[in-house]
């Protein structure tokens, strides 16, 4: 059996374990853009400096040949035939494949924004955009951050922490505005500005001016204000890597589609990670669900039916993650920011293990929790996690809401997993 | 391997196995050394007594899953299933992100209460001679047993068949 897996992130690296689990002897060959395999998760605390390229390693340069897998670094793919079963990579070799993942993941989105493109503007997907900043921060004293979405976020706080003069620009009302909704949202944003970070909301970027050297002198917003800056970082969302596979047939609406099985509109052809679009089991809509954890899921399932095994997402949801924000931990599930007028809302508030303000707001609707938003003590998150990503009666527990307990899910009260087929 | 035999209806909710954990993982492994100024404790159980919608007491663990929502989650490669069968966090690598936290369904992948803001989680007493929960129940709902296979997880619940996959499974 040949396997051809693209990507060596998440989702690569676990589609390589879950298929060598099952098929020592096939043939898997590993194409990547990468050189090395590390957290991705971890990219700002390396442009800040606080952590080296070691720090953040996933795994041993030649875990590939541990593997036994063939290892393409550094290379793009460039065509896939699936008619012939094969991808053409950059370099010009041809792989066939009897089973392909595609996990290429996604690419930083460049906003049209004049000047943006050119010296000292970055963005932050993979170790060598951390590497750069971390190179461009280190001669200069201030950095404009278009986008105070996760990856925006994190690296602001990262690059204040070194004493850099940081400046976050963001066109929704609030930072976060995936994960929080008002309350969390003016907490969040009084956090960032006692962090040191000028924490610009509701404006959008015009330009990048830039001097006769083509050096950024400044980044100036629709209204006018105009922010010195010698750095320019975008964080403004992502694109699924699908342009190799896009005039093959294969069914992409903004990222490729898959089922719960990971299989896409090709016969033998997976996808997973931040790639694939899924139906949100909660919701019923097409979504991406590009965390890391739902990667790794995405590539185990792929991985372990790739090799003949049965295996099957149980849920998905693009809808939660984890944040840290100068400490205070957050965890968001659900359509917190954009909640149904029929949810009941519920305000908690109380403190943490070290006595630290805490906030719960959850969402509930016909004794469903409909989203949830912890911040500043999520422990047992993970309880909330499962109430809604199951969306189980949670009638029992409504008065013990702040408190939710794994306990309280008994089998009984657990529904089977929606039956769902993917229809091309 | 060693397992963690449970029979609830035992558990009189003393928790005397929360403040074992507690014990064990502080750094003087005392109960009296488990506790800094202010009378907080310095570490958190990893271990947990819950009721069940009969109200009845439910000791909820760690299961140390053969499928671990918690290592599928962990961002910096420090959750590990080892060959043991048990799920452990190394400390050195955890960045304390919580995605694993936000991603057990049992609530068993824990904040840390340090200012570190790691995770914690049971260990399993993994190289101590007894299970330090186990061995502070007095009332015998919990047991160490023996059992040649380490899959299945790491809990053996009395009232309830074994699953094929524990952590996708429910109590």
């Amino acid at each position: 059996m040949k396997y051809v897996i693209i990507g060596s992130s998440a989702a690569g690296m676990a589609a390589v374990k879950a298929i060598r689990a099952r098929d020592a002897q096939g043939t898997i060959t590993l194409v990547t853009k990468d050189a090395t395999y590390y957290s991705r998760c971890q990219l700002h605390y390396v442009a800040s400096g606080h952590k080296t390229d070691a720090q953040i390693t996933l795994a041993k340069p030649d875990w590939h040949t541990q593997c036994n897998v063939a290892f393409h670094g550094r290379t793009a793919v460039t065509a896939l035939d699936a008619v012939a079963r094969t991808v053409t990579l950059a370099t010009g070799t041809v792989l066939p494949y009897d089973r392909l993942l595609i996990a290429s993941g996604a690419r930083s989105a460049c906003p049209p924004i004049a000047g943006l493109v050119g010296h000292n503007s970055f963005s932050l997907r993979n170790i060598e955009d951390a590497h750069a900043i971390n190179h461009a921060v280190h001669a200069s004293t201030a950095v404009v951050i278009i986008g105070a979405g996760l990856v925006g976020v994190e690296l602001a706080l990262a690059l204040a922490a070194i004493g850099k003069k940081v400046t976050l620009v963001e066109l929704a009302a609030r930072p976060l505005p995936l994960q929080l909704e008002e309350l969390a949202g003016a907490l969040c944003t009084a956090m960032l500005r006692k962090a040191g970070i000028d924490v610009v909301l509701g404006q959008s970027v015009a330009a990048v001016e830039r001097d006769a050297a083509g050096q950024p002198t400044a980044v100036t917003l629709q209204s006018g204000a105009r922010i010195p800056t010698q750095v320019v970082v975008c964080a403004a969302g992502t694109r699924p890597n699908v342009d190799f596979a896009a005039q093959t047939g294969l069914k992409i609406n903004k990222g490729v589609v898959v089922n719960l099985r990971c299989e896409t509109s090709l016969p033998d052809v997976y996808a997973a990670g931040d790639v694939a679009e899924i139906e949100d089991t909660i919701t019923g809509k097409y979504a991406m669900s590009s965390i890391w954890p739902s990667a790794v899921r995405h590539g185990t399932v792929a991985g372990t039916r790739m090799a003949g095994g049965e295996a099957e997402l149980d849920y998905s949801t693009s809808m939660k993650t984890a944040v840290s924000i100068s400490g205070t931990h957050v965890v968001s599930i659900g359509m917190v920011t954009n909640p149904e007028p029929a949810w009941s809302k519920h305000v908690l508030r109380g403190t943490n293990s070290r006595g630290e303000a805490a906030l719960r707001i959850l969402y509930v609707h016909e004794n469903r929790l409909m989203a949830a938003l912890l911040w500043g003590d999520v422990s047992n998150a993970g309880v909330y996690t499962k109430a809604f990503v199951t969306q189980c009666d949670i009638s029992q527990d409504v008065d013990f809401l702040g408190d939710l307990d794994a306990a309280k899910f008994g089998p009984d009260r657990v529904p089977a997993p929606r039956a769902q087929q993917l229809v091309l | 391997m060693r397992k963690k035999a449970i029979d609830r209806s035992k558990c009189r909710g003393c928790k005397n196995c929360e403040l074992a954990c507690i014990a064990v993982h502080s750094a003087g492994t005392t109960t009296h050394t488990a506790y800094a100024a202010g009378m907080k404790t310095t570490e958190r159980a990893r271990n947990k007594v819950e009721c069940d919608p009969q109200k009845k007491n439910f000791p909820q663990f760690c299961r140390h899953c053969d499928e671990p929502a918690c290592v599928e989650a962990c961002t910096s490669g420090a959750l590990t299933k080892g060959a043991d069968g048990l799920v452990v966090c190394d400390h050195d690598i955890c960045i304390g992100c919580y995605m694993c936290v936000m991603s057990c369904p049992y609530g068993m992948a824990r904040p840390s209460v340090q200012t570190d803001g790691k995770m914690i989680k049971c260990d399993g007493c993994r190289g101590r001679d007894a299970m330090a929960c186990v061995a502070a129940c007095p009332q015998r709902c919990l047991t160490a047993v023996e059992v040649d296979d380490p899959k299945d997880g790491h809990l053996l619940y009395a009232d309830e068949p074994a699953a094929p996959n524990a952590c996708r499974s429910t109590p």
